[in-house]
């Protein structure tokens, strides 16, 4: 998976934005919810207040208070409390001069010289206080009929978090839940990257549009659209390597004729020379139109190489048959050591002798005269292993990063290679899942190794 | 002996016919598909080298047709495409050989030689009449045991004989594949060759069939 630290995700931006509306929407209706509930429990107390002081009214006169004063009082300080909400409730009654003349147990010190009739609140021992005054229809009397204002706010308190906390607490879950439902909602965005991850140069196949969501389908279609350019162009590119090449053999086999006709046909030494020197030129350019139009099929073939079982072993021997007489014309010894054990791999024939050949023929290209060049093949595990040693100069670390590029050529630009054998290798080696490596050979010279793994 | 070369790259094609003109063959050179094939069915050609890419018709076309009606002259495909595909596909269409260019000279000329070599039944290099050695490969030839220093005309017309031992050749028929259609036939150049033959090898050699032609009769020359 490629990192993703600069795009913002898509699944993750969804989720916050439907939990912010969410948390928005709780805490917008948990006030709402709390400010109503206020304001109505506000009145039910309220009415409830002015019901209290209106019985009050009925039943109390100066004529009861003077007559059962004592019991009244006593009735009203038994104890214990039968309720606890009652020690949040009181009355009291005044006369003309604000005395009081009866009040319930839990009254507080009221301020009596300025209670006015209606509703009012004030303060006692840090605590707030509604209150309801009424003046008694028979006597100058004053009912006041009293409540704590935390009572009032309990309730409040109670129904709101009744309301707020189980909203608070799903929240989490429901993060969880969207989380995954975006995940499921975005996975046809996953199939189509999917696709198009897997794409392979050589076969650029166009993407599924069916299931594909409307938010995406016109991406796809779009990118349809540049699988299908691009393919032509990358067909286009690869056609015009191999009709180039392909075009450059008539005037290629032309002039080597002519010049052969002129070697024939001419008595001069010096002439000779010349006419020598240039068939050597028209071989050399021959070689890399050879090479270019390999090359180009390997690219062309890619993924679309029947596999069979091929023995490496016999390719790396008729190979060493086949380079016999160039390695003898340039000096150098040609060493194949046999393997003790098979060596088989499945991968195309023609192309593992044409990528030992381009080893071998790079190696003694490259070798001085009286070199030698040992070529090994051995099973290690479940890989096969094939080297090839030289005792020739080498390339040093800055060349041998380089020696796979096309038309490079190590050192003597003279030689007559077309510096695009090691890129032949690699591409065939890839495409049997093998890998080449170049480095330092025990003989001194260039070791090129290859290792393809076998099940 | 007589060649016919389809090539319609003029200065490749030239210089083919050029080569083998030099070795004492007669090469018959067209360019165009269709007029090769109406050649190949009126003239009689010992081998064919053919290019595939070809205007008019293309060179599988041309093989496919001539193999149809029977035609056997040997033919060797010269062609720039290279795949192992395209290689199957002309010997399989009924070529008998198949060359990639750039070819050079001299594997062209072992490749007709052996060409012609088996389509006259010969598999070794070299064929052996009585006393009479050709060494086609080297373009040498013993007689008795000596070598005998042929010019390139010569070589070829002791090897039109040798590929057909015994048999009368016609002096058209020969001359022919010496000198072919696109030459100015000289007269009496026929006569001038076989006369040099006689002289270095043996007056008994080459026969004169009287008014018919010459016939090679290796082993009763004295």
């Amino acid at each position: 998976m490629q990192k993703m630290h600069n795009s913002p995700s898509l699944r993750r931006r969804l989720t916050w934005y439907v939990v912010i509306i969410l948390a928005t929407l709780t805490v917008m209706s948990g006030t709402a919810i709390y400010v109503g509930t206020t304001k109505e429990a506000d009145e039910v107390f309220s009415a409830a207040l002015v019901q209290t002081a209106r019985i009050l009214d009925g039943f109390i006169t100066r004529e009861t208070i003077a007559r059962d004063h004592q019991r009244l009082q006593r009735a009203l300080e038994r104890g214990p409390t039968a309720h606890e909400y009652e020690r949040n409730l009181f009355f009291a009654v005044f006369d003309a001069d604000r005395n009081m003349l009866l009040h319930s147990s839990q009254a507080p010190e009221l301020p009596a010289q300025d209670i006015a009739p209606g509703f009012s609140e004030f303060r006692y021992q840090r605590r707030k206080w509604f209150t309801f005054a009424l003046e008694a229809s028979h006597d100058d009397l004053l009912i006041v009929v009293g409540e704590r204002s935390g009572a009032r706010q309990e309730i409040t308190e109670y129904i709101g978090s009744g309301l707020l906390l189980p909203l608070i607490l799903l929240l989490p879950l429901v993060l969880w839940v969207l989380w995954h439902i975006v995940g499921v909602a975005l996975r046809p965005l996953q199939a189509v990257t999917d696709q198009v991850r897997q794409q392979d140069l050589r076969q650029l196949k166009v993407i599924d549009v069916e299931g594909v969501p409307g938010e995406i389908s016109p991406l796809v279609t779009a990118l349809n659209q540049m699988i299908v350019d691009l393919d032509a162009v990358y067909l286009r590119e690869r056609r015009f390597v191999s009709d180039a090449a392909h075009e450059l053999r008539n005037p290629l086999a032309a002039l080597l004729i002519n010049i052969d006709n002129a070697i024939e046909e001419s008595y001069e030494r010096e002439v000779l020379d010349t006419l020598q020197s240039m068939k050597v030129s028209i071989q050399r350019l021959s070689h890399l139109v050879s090479q270019l139009l390999a090359l180009s099929n390997l690219e062309k073939a890619g993924g679309s190489v029947d596999f069979e079982p091929v023995d490496l072993a016999g390719v790396c021997a008729s190979a060493v048959a086949a380079a016999g007489t160039r390695a003898q014309a340039k000096s150098v010894t040609l060493d194949w050591q046999m393997p003790a054990a098979a060596c088989e791999l499945s991968g195309s024939q023609a192309l593992l002798e044409s990528m030992v050949a381009n080893l071998i023929d790079n190696a003694i290209r490259y070798c001085d005269s009286g070199c030698r060049v040992v070529l090994r093949c051995r099973r290690e595990g479940k890989a096969l292993l094939l080297t090839v040693d030289d005792s020739g100069p080498g390339l040093d670390p800055e060349q041998l990063s380089r020696a796979t590029a096309r038309f490079y050529r190590a050192g003597d630009t003279n030689l007559t290679g077309a510096g695009l054998g090691l890129s032949i290798v690699e591409n065939i080696a890839k495409i049997h899942g093998g890998q080449l490596q170049l480095g330092k050979s025990t003989l001194g010279g260039l070791c090129a190794s290859l290792r393809f793994e076998i099940d | 002996m007589r060649l016919l070369l389809v090539e319609d790259d003029k200065e490749l094609g030239g210089g083919i016919r050029k080569a083998l003109m030099r070795d004492g063959d007669h090469v018959d050179w067209l360019t165009d598909g269709e007029q090769a094939l109406v050649a190949i069915r009126s003239e009689d050609f010992e081998l064919i080298i053919l290019d595939l890419q070809l205007p008019g018709m293309d060179g599988i076309s041309v093989l496919r047709s001539m193999r149809r009606e029977a035609i056997n002259t040997p033919v060797l495909i010269m062609t720039a495409r290279d795949t192992v595909d395209e290689r199957v596909l002309g010997l399989d269409s009924g070529a008998d050989d198949y060359v990639v260019k750039p070819v050079e000279l001299k594997e062209l000329r072992s490749r007709v030689r052996a060409l012609s070599r088996r389509s006259h039944g010969f598999a070794a290099p070299a064929i052996v009449l009585g006393d009479l050695r050709i060494d086609n490969s080297t373009q040498q030839v013993w007689y008795r045991g000596n070598l005998v220093e042929l010019s390139r005309r010569e070589f070829a017309l002791l090897c039109e004989f040798a590929n057909r031992p015994g048999q009368v050749l016609a002096r058209g028929q020969l001359e022919e594949s010496m000198y072919g259609w696109a030459d100015g036939v000289e007269s009496n150049a026929l006569e001038v060759h076989i006369h040099h033959l006689r002289r270095k090898l043996d007056s008994q050699l080459i026969k004169t069939v009287r008014g018919i032609g010459y016939r090679l009769d290796a082993e009763n020359a004295q």
